[in-house]
C-alpha cells in the first residue's frame, strides 16, 4: 500500500476519512481509507470500475454506512447520519431527475425540503439556473431536455442548496465526447465561480487530470496514491498508477547503485533493466518497498533518431511496429536484449521517419525514467509475476523527498 | 404464397396490411359491442303497448329513463357508495402492499405478486359464497367480533343492524373489496416497480425524509397505477350484483341486482336497458372527472 498524503492541504478540511472500511457481505469494497478533502478543492476519486470509488462517494453522501472507521464532515462525525440530514448534495450518474416535476420544481426540491420561504426559493432557483446557463427551460419536464441540459439541471438541483461539498458520480459518463469536453470546462468554471468543494468520481484518467486539484487513485478498495495530477502522472507510487494514468513502458528492474544522499526530485539510482541494460532512474516512493521494482518510461518521453544522440540516455532498437494515432505516431522498438519500448512521437517534416525493420535510437532525458514498486498492482496487468511483502526497507537516508517547486497549480 | 403474387404488388399490400390487422378487432367489436349497444339504446326507448305485448315496440319512451331515478334512485346511489367505499379500501390495503413488494421484495417480487393472483384460480362465485360461511351468524368471525366489541362499534356506525354480519352493507363492501383487491394491487405494483430507485436516493440527498419522499416522489409517480387500479375496481364494483346477492340483505341491494331482476325475472327489457345505459353514462362521466382531477391524462 503506497497511499501517501502528498503535501499540506490549503484550507479547512471539509471531509475526513479515518480508517474507513466498507464491506458488502464478504466483499471488501473500501479498505481502511484515510482521506482529507479541503474546502474549495476539486478532488477526484479515480479508478477502474469496482475499485470502491462510488462506494466512497456514497459513504460521504450517507447512502452507505462504513463498516468501520469514521467519516467527518466539517469536523463532526457523520458516519451514521442519514443522507437527508447531511449538508452535501450529489449529482447522480444518470442524473436521477424527478420525471414528474418541472425543471424549476426539480431545482427547488431541496430548498422546499428545508422549508425555505417561497420568495427565496424562486430567487435562488432562478439565480442557479442562470449560473448553469439554463434560464429559459424552467417550466419544461426533464424528458424534454437534451442530455447536456439534464446534466445542468442536476448540477443546479444540487448546488442550489449551497452544500459543503458537491459529490459528482461520473456525471459526464452519459454524454458524447464533444459535450463532455465542454461540460468539463463548464464544471471548472462553476466551481471557480462558487468556490465550492467538488468531489468527483470518474474512471476517465484524462478527465481527472484536466479537472482536479488533487486525485486519489483507487484500486481494489485501496487508495494507491493521493496527489496533484502532476504528482500522479510523473511520480506514480505504484505500477498500477503508472499504467492506469496515461501509458507507460514498465520493465522489470533491479537497483545496482544507490545515491549516497537524497537528490532533488527523489532518489537517483542506477538500475539494471531487464533486456535493456543499466540506466539511471528516479524512485517515485521513498523508501522503496522490498519486492519487485519496475522501470517506468512514458512513451511520449522517448525521442527517436537515426543516429546515436549526443545527449541524454539512449538505446539502439529495431522498430517492430508503427501505428498512426492521429496527432502522434506510435512506434514499438525492440532492444538487442529483447525488451520492447513503446514511443509516441510527433512526426515532423525534418525528424526521423521510423519504418518497421529499421535500426533507430530511442533516447530520453534521464529524469524521465522512474522506478516504481510493482507489489500492489494486479498480476495480470503487469509484464512479470509480482506480489511482495508489504514491508519497506529504506533506500536512502529516510527523508521526505523534496519536490521541484512550482508544479502545483 | 408471397412468391406467387410477384414483387410488384407488395407496396399495395403493405398499405392495406394495417387494416388487415385491425379487421378482426373491428368486426368483433362491431358485431358484439356496437350492434348490441345500438339495440340496447333502441330497447331503452321502447315500451310495451299492453301487458300481453311480449315484444316492446320502439316509441321514443323517455319515461323509462325518468323511472330509473324515481324507482331505483336508492339502489343507484347505494351502488356508487358501495363501489366507492370498496375502491378506497382496496387502495388503502393494496397500495402499501404493492409498495412493499416493489421496493423490498427483492428477488421474491414475482413470487409475492403471483400470490396476489392465486385466488383467481378459484371461481369468483365460489369465493363469494364461501364468505357466507365465514360470516355466518354465530360463526367464528361473528363471535370474535362480538367478543372484541366490534359489533357494537359497527352498529353505531350504521354499517350493520342487529347482531349479524351477513346480509349487511358491511358484508357487501367487504366482499367487493376482497374480490377486486388484485385489480388494484397489480397496476399500482407495475407503476411502482417502474420507478427508478435512484430517485429515492436523490430525494434523500435533497433533505426529504422517508414520508416526504413518499408524498412528493413515489406517490405522484405511481398515480397512473392508482388511476388504473381505481377504475378497474370502481367500474366493475358499481355494476356488481353477485356480492349483494349473496352477502347483502334487502337493505343492501345494488343497481346490478335491479338490472338482473328487470331483465331476467320481470322481463322488463326497456326498463333494464335504460338503467344499463344510464349506468354507462354516469360511470363514463365519473371517470372523465376523475382523470381531470388526477391530471393523469398527460401522465398515462
Amino acid at each position: 500500500m503506497h497511499a501517501q498524503e502528498s503535501r499540506g492541504i490549503d484550507g479547512n478540511p471539509v471531509i475526513q476519512f479515518e480508517q474507513v472500511s466498507k464491506a458488502f457481505g464478504s466483499l471488501a469494497a473500501v479498505h481502511e481509507t484515510d482521506l482529507t478533502i479541503a474546502e474549495g478543492e476539486f478532488f477526484s476519486l479515480l479508478g477502474p470500475s469496482g475499485c470502491g470509488k462510488t462506494t466512497t462517494l456514497r459513504m460521504i453522501a450517507g447512502f452507505e454506512r462504513p463498516t468501520s472507521g469514521r467519516i467527518r464532515l466539517d469536523g463532526v462525525e457523520v458516519s451514521t447520519v442519514p443522507p437527508y440530514r447531511r449538508n452535501v448534495n450529489t449529482v447522480f450518474q444518470q442524473y436521477a431527475l424527478f420525471p414528474h416535476l418541472s425543471v424549476f420544481d426539480n431545482v427547488a426540491f431541496g430548498l422546499r425540503s428545508s422549508r425555505t420561504p417561497a420568495a427565496e426559493v424562486r430567487d435562488r432557483v432562478e439565480e442557479m439556473l442562470a449560473v448553469v446557463r439554463l434560464p429559459d427551460v424552467s417550466l419544461r419536464k426533464p424528458n424534454q431536455l437534451s442530455g447536456g441540459q439534464q446534466q445542468r439541471v442536476a448540477l443546479a438541483r444540487a448546488l442550489v442548496n449551497r452544500p459543503r461539498a458537491l459529490l459528482l458520480d461520473e456525471p459526464l459518463g452519459a454524454l458524447d465526447l464533444k459535450l463532455r469536453e465542454s461540460m468539463q470546462a463548464e464544471l471548472k468554471r462553476i466551481q471557480g465561480e462558487l468556490g465550492s468543494t467538488f468531489v468527483y468520481v470518474t474512471h476517465d484518467q484524462g478527465e481527472a487530470l484536466t479537472m482536479s486539484d488533487r486525485i486519489a487513485v483507487m484500486h481494489r478498495g485501496r487508495t494507491e496514491q493521493i496527489g496533484t495530477p502532476q504528482d500522479i502522472y510523473h511520480r506514480p507510487a505504484s505500477a498500477f498508477v503508472a499504467s492506469f494514468i496515461g501509458n507507460a513502458n514498465l520493465l522489470r528492474a533491479q537497483v545496482v547503485e544507490r545515491a549516497p544522499a537524497p537528490q532533488p526530485g527523489g532518489a537517483r539510482l542506477v538500475v539494471e533493466v531487464s533486456g535493456l541494460g543499466r540506466y539511471p532512474a528516479t524512485a517515485t516512493v521513498d523508501p522503496l518497498p522490498a519486492g519487485p521494482l519496475l522501470f517506468m518510461l512514458r512513451p511520449e518521453a522517448i525521442v527517436i533518431t537515426e543516429d546515436e544522440p549526443a545527449q541524454g540516455v539512449a538505446v539502439a532498437v529495431t522498430i517492430t511496429e508503427v501505428t498512426f494515432a492521429g496527432a502522434t505516431l506510435r512506434c514499438a522498438g525492440r532492444s538487442d536484449g529483447g525488451a520492447t519500448l513503446d514511443a509516441a512521437i510527433v512526426p515532423t517534416a525534418v525528424g526521423a521517419r521510423p519504418q518497421p525493420g529499421t535500426r533507430m535510437w530511442m533516447s530520453w532525458q534521464h529524469e524521465a525514467a522512474r522506478l516504481v514498486p510493482a507489489d500492489s498492482a494486479p498480476a495480470e496487468d503487469l509484464p512479470a509475476g509480482t506480489g511482495a511483502a508489504p514491508t519497506r526497507v529504506p533506500l536512502t537516508t529516510p527523508t521526505t523527498p523534496a519536490r521541484p517547486a512550482g508544479e502545483r497549480n | 404464397m408471397a412468391e406467387r403474387d410477384g414483387g410488384h404488388r407488395r407496396p399495395n399490400r403493405g398499405r392495406l396490411a394495417p387494416y388487415g390487422l385491425l379487421a378482426p378487432g373491428i368486426i368483433w367489436l362491431t358485431l358484439f359491442f356496437l350492434v348490441p349497444l345500438a339495440s340496447l339504446a333502441r330497447m331503452s326507448l321502447s315500451s310495451k303497448q299492453s301487458r300481453f305485448d311480449f315484444v316492446p315496440s320502439f316509441s321514443w319512451d323517455w319515461a323509462n329513463y325518468s323511472d330509473v331515478f324515481s324507482l331505483y334512485g336508492t339502489q343507484l346511489a347505494r351502488s356508487f357508495g358501495f363501489a366507492l367505499a370498496a375502491t378506497v379500501l382496496c387502495l388503502l390495503i393494496g397500495y402499501p402492499l404493492a409498495y412493499w413488494v416493489a421496493v423490498h421484495g427483492g428477488r421474491w417480487r414475482n413470487v409475492l405478486i403471483g400470490l396476489v393472483v392465486v385466488p383467481f384460480f378459484t371461481s369468483f362465485l365460489l369465493r363469494t359464497i364461501s364468505w357466507t360461511v365465514l360470516l355466518a351468524d354465530n360463526g367464528t368471525v361473528v363471535q370474535a367480533a362480538r367478543w372484541a366489541g366490534l359489533l357494537r362499534v359497527l352498529r353505531a356506525a350504521g354499517l350493520i343492524d342487529g347482531d349479524r354480519l351477513l346480509d349487511t352493507p358491511l358484508a357487501v363492501i367487504g366482499g367487493l373489496t376482497y374480490n377486486f383487491l388484485p385489480f388494484m394491487i397489480l397496476p399500482i405494483y407495475v407503476s411502482l416497480e417502474k420507478i427508478d430507485l435512484r430517485l429515492l436516493d436523490a430525494a434523500a440527498d435533497l433533505y426529504a425524509s422517508g414520508t416526504s419522499t413518499l408524498r412528493r416522489v413515489v406517490f405522484p409517480l405511481s398515480l397512473p397505477g392508482v388511476f388504473a387500479g381505481s377504475l378497474l375496481t370502481f367500474i366493475p364494483a358499481s355494476g356488481d350484483f353477485v356480492n349483494a346477492a349473496f352477502l347483502g340483505g334487502t337493505r343492501s341491494r345494488m343497481i346490478g341486482n335491479v338490472v338482473q331482476d328487470r331483465f331476467l325475472v320481470q322481463l322488463d327489457y326497456p326498463g333494464a336497458a335504460a338503467i344499463s345505459l344510464l349506468m354507462m353514462a354516469i360511470i363514463t362521466s365519473a371517470v372523465l372527472l376523475y382523470a381531470k382531477l388526477l391530471g393523469t391524462a398527460e401522465l398515462a
